[in-house]
């Protein structure tokens, strides 16, 4: 939907909700709910996508050592294998689960990156 | 002492120790019942229950259930249930230990009528909980992990210099209101650190989206609130914290707005939120110290439905940042759901948690007359929905692409099974968020002082909804200049991560052009030496390992000082 369809259906609301103040009248003044809304949505996406993100904001590899995996290998459907024999730390631990998954995916997984369903 | 027994750290410590020893099937019902337990403790001991005990000349109230701790020991002992059967199937044994300890520090917390014994506990939280971290055993998690530690030593010892200073003025370990002295002033410092409060907040987003899935909704659930529990017992109405709180609120919000970790994001948020606790902590009336408490009860439920959430995406798909997923609603439809319901009880959107428990603080601030602070709470609730119940949504569900099944980057994200433990721990979470939202008068009950108030006045309802609906509106205006891009926000963790390497590498570079006298120099070098030992740790033995030293340094010390105090 065009930039300007939105803005029309916006005002249009926004004297929708001046008029619903107006009947309850009970409000800070009639289009407060609005206001706050709207030039709060506008002044927090001003201030912080044009003035304090471009600031404030880096390359991933910032902090060399830490930069942020791509595919979080150790956390992708973890609970496969059983969680303490995966990473070998803790002999003894019964095999856990993997008839608890929920079929979110009917498609199944032959774009699977690694591991797979 | 019948009344010790019923201590609800019992359970947590005796089941931290259990669930390490017990093969795993068995774990599995430890985690729940140890929480569970706790809270039929909780349930049996009256309002008023004090438990002293006498350690070296130090009178000692090791137990004290009244108003105020019992909300927050209900809620600590539900997010133990909800969070354990979130991890059933992916948490590792030294992460279960990890957390019950951690679970059972922060109730001891909440429960511990002296500064000795909130001090040990509060101790304990910060040992376990890093613990928490480095549980997912990755070199990521483990720097981070020793970072964190590194803060809350620094907390910790505040803290008790603090303790010792006021006894040494007072002669008294009471934990009640404080006046403004150098003792309380160190104590309200390391209360504020773990409240995640700036500039002492960094390490709070730095660490919890390095957890695993499980852990970081453990680690949503206790730090802060504990901290906010302590600041409500000593602090309330001190004026400072109004200031401190609204600021907060503010820069979580900011921060979450170009944040691209879908947990990070998050956590973010939860400073955003601690910050209206905060502040109304310092409007110190009943009415918001009531609002302080049912936020923090509230908060804890529905932040862990939207850590359940995004949690259930990174385990489906293996990623975390919302620039690399999208179009994910056809096919994650469930997680979609509940994670909605997350994001409209932290917005506050009436029938929810959130719209019950925020509305308190907001009407704290109204009868004290700080309309500019309504205002501001008004605008933080726009910015919280904005990021959590708009943009992190649009772009891990759907995006540019729509429903799915391309992502944001035009490729298609492979999506796995999200366990059915997973779902439960959501639903029950979920579920609560609803209940509260529909009967205020549960967690009403439960608040420290009366509660003269009704929520649902069609004047309160309509407004509401209407600063919802125009921040939704404002979003569909503004949303395609809203994504995010792949990239790493500076905060004040920059101070201890990267700035030392800007010395050494200046110091090194003066030296290389011969610009410094020759005494000047070596100092330098030494520096720089030192700094590099520091940095060493980074490509030393793992931190788990060499955590695994300490941790038992410490506690043969612990062992040596305890038979040292009873031989005395």
């Amino acid at each position: 939907m065009s930039l300007s369809v939105r803005i029309a259906v916006t005002a249009g609301l926004v004297v929708v909700g001046v008029v619903a103040d107006i009947v309850v009248g009970d409000s800070t003044f009639p289009g407060y709910g609005a206001t706050i809304g709207l030039l709060g949505c506008l002044g927090l996406s001003l201030i912080a996508k044009g003035a304090v993100g471009p600031l404030l904001q880096r390359r991933e590899d910032y902090y060399p050592a830490d930069t942020p995996p791509e595919f979080h290998d150790d956390l992708y459907q973890a609970h496969l294998a059983d969680p303490d024999a995966r990473h070998g730390d803790a002999p003894g631990g019964g095999h856990v689960t993997g008839d608890t998954a929920a079929g979110d995916d009917p498609t199944g997984g032959a774009d699977a990156p690694g591991g797979g369903a | 002492m019948n009344e010790l027994l019923l201590h609800p750290v019992l359970p947590f410590l005796v089941g931290a120790v259990l669930i390490s020893r017990v093969p795993r099937r068995v774990g599995h019902v430890v985690m729940i019942a140890a929480p569970l337990v706790a809270l039929g403790q909780i349930a049996a001991l009256d309002t008023g229950t004090s438990v002293g005990l006498s350690y070296l000349h130090y009178d000692l109230e090791v137990l004290r259930v009244d108003a105020l701790s019992t909300p927050f020991g209900v809620i600590f002992a539900i997010a133990g249930v909800i969070a354990g059967v979130y991890g059933l199937t992916v948490q590792r044994r030294m992460e279960r230990t990890a957390a019950l300890a951690y679970a059972g520090g922060a109730i001891g917390v909440v429960f511990a009528g002296d500064l000795l014994t909130f001090f040990v506990f509060w101790e304990i939280k910060a040992v376990a909980s890093t613990f928490v971290i480095l549980a997912r055993g990755t070199p990521v998690s483990g720097r981070a992990g020793m970072r964190y530690l590194f803060v809350h030593i620094l907390g910790g010892k505040l803290l008790l210099a603090g303790v010792l200073l006021h006894h040494s003025q007072t002669g008294s370990l009471q934990f009640t209101g404080f006046e403004v002295t150098a003792a309380s002033s160190l104590i309200l410092a390391a209360c504020l650190l773990s409240a995640a409060v700036p500039p002492l907040h960094a390490w709070l987003a730095d660490a919890y989206p390095t957890a695993s899935v499980a852990g970081t909704v453990f680690l949503s659930a206790y730090t802060t609130k504990a901290a906010v529990y302590a600041l409500a017992r000593g602090f309330a109405g001190f004026e400072v914290l109004i200031y401190l709180g609204i600021a907060m609120a503010l820069f979580g919000v900011t921060y979450a707005m170009f944040e691209n970790d879908i947990r990070r994001l998050l956590s973010y948020h939860i400073v955003s939120q601690v910050g209206y606790m905060v502040a109304a902590v310092g409007v110190g009336t009943e009415l918001a110290v009531n609002g302080a408490t049912a936020h923090a009860f509230a908060h804890i439920l529905y932040k862990a439905l939207l850590l359940m959430g995004a949690g259930a995406v990174l385990h489906a798909t293996g990623i975390s940042r919302a620039n690399a997923l999208g179009g994910l609603a056809r096919r994650m439809r469930g997680v979609f759901v509940l994670y909605m319901v997350g994001a409209v009880s932290i917005a506050g959107f009436p029938l929810f948690s959130g719209f019950i428990s925020k509305e308190l603080s907001v009407e704290a601030a109204y009868g004290e007359q700080l309309l500019w602070l309504v205002i501001l709470m008004k605008v933080v609730a726009v910015g919280t929905f904005l990021s959590t119940g708009l943009k992190l949504p649009y772009s891990t569900w759907f995006g540019p692409e729509g429903a799915g099944p391309s992502s944001n980057t035009g490729a298609r994200v492979h999506v796995g099974a999200v366990p059915v433990t997973m779902f439960v721990a959501m639903g029950i979470s979920a579920g609560l968020n609803l209940l509260l939202g529909l009967a205020p008068g549960l967690l009403y009950d439960l608040l420290p002082y009366p509660v003269d108030y009704t929520p649902y006045s069609l004047a309160k309802v309509l407004e509401t909804s209407q600063v919802l609906l125009f921040t939704g509106l404002g979003f569909w205006i503004l949303h395609e200049r809203l994504g995010t891009k792949p990239k790493v926000s500076l905060d004040t963790d920059w101070t201890y991560r990267r700035l030392p390497h800007v010395v050494a590498n200046a110091t090194a570079q003066w030296q290389a052009a011969g610009a410094t006298p020759a005494v000047m120099g070596a100092a330098l070098v030494r520096i720089r030496h030192a700094v590099a030992r520091r940095f060493a740790v980074v490509h030393g033995p793992t931190p788990v390992t060499s955590m695994w030293a300490l941790g038992s340094v410490v506690l043969a010390t612990s062992v040596l000082l305890l038979l040292m105090s009873l031989s005395s």
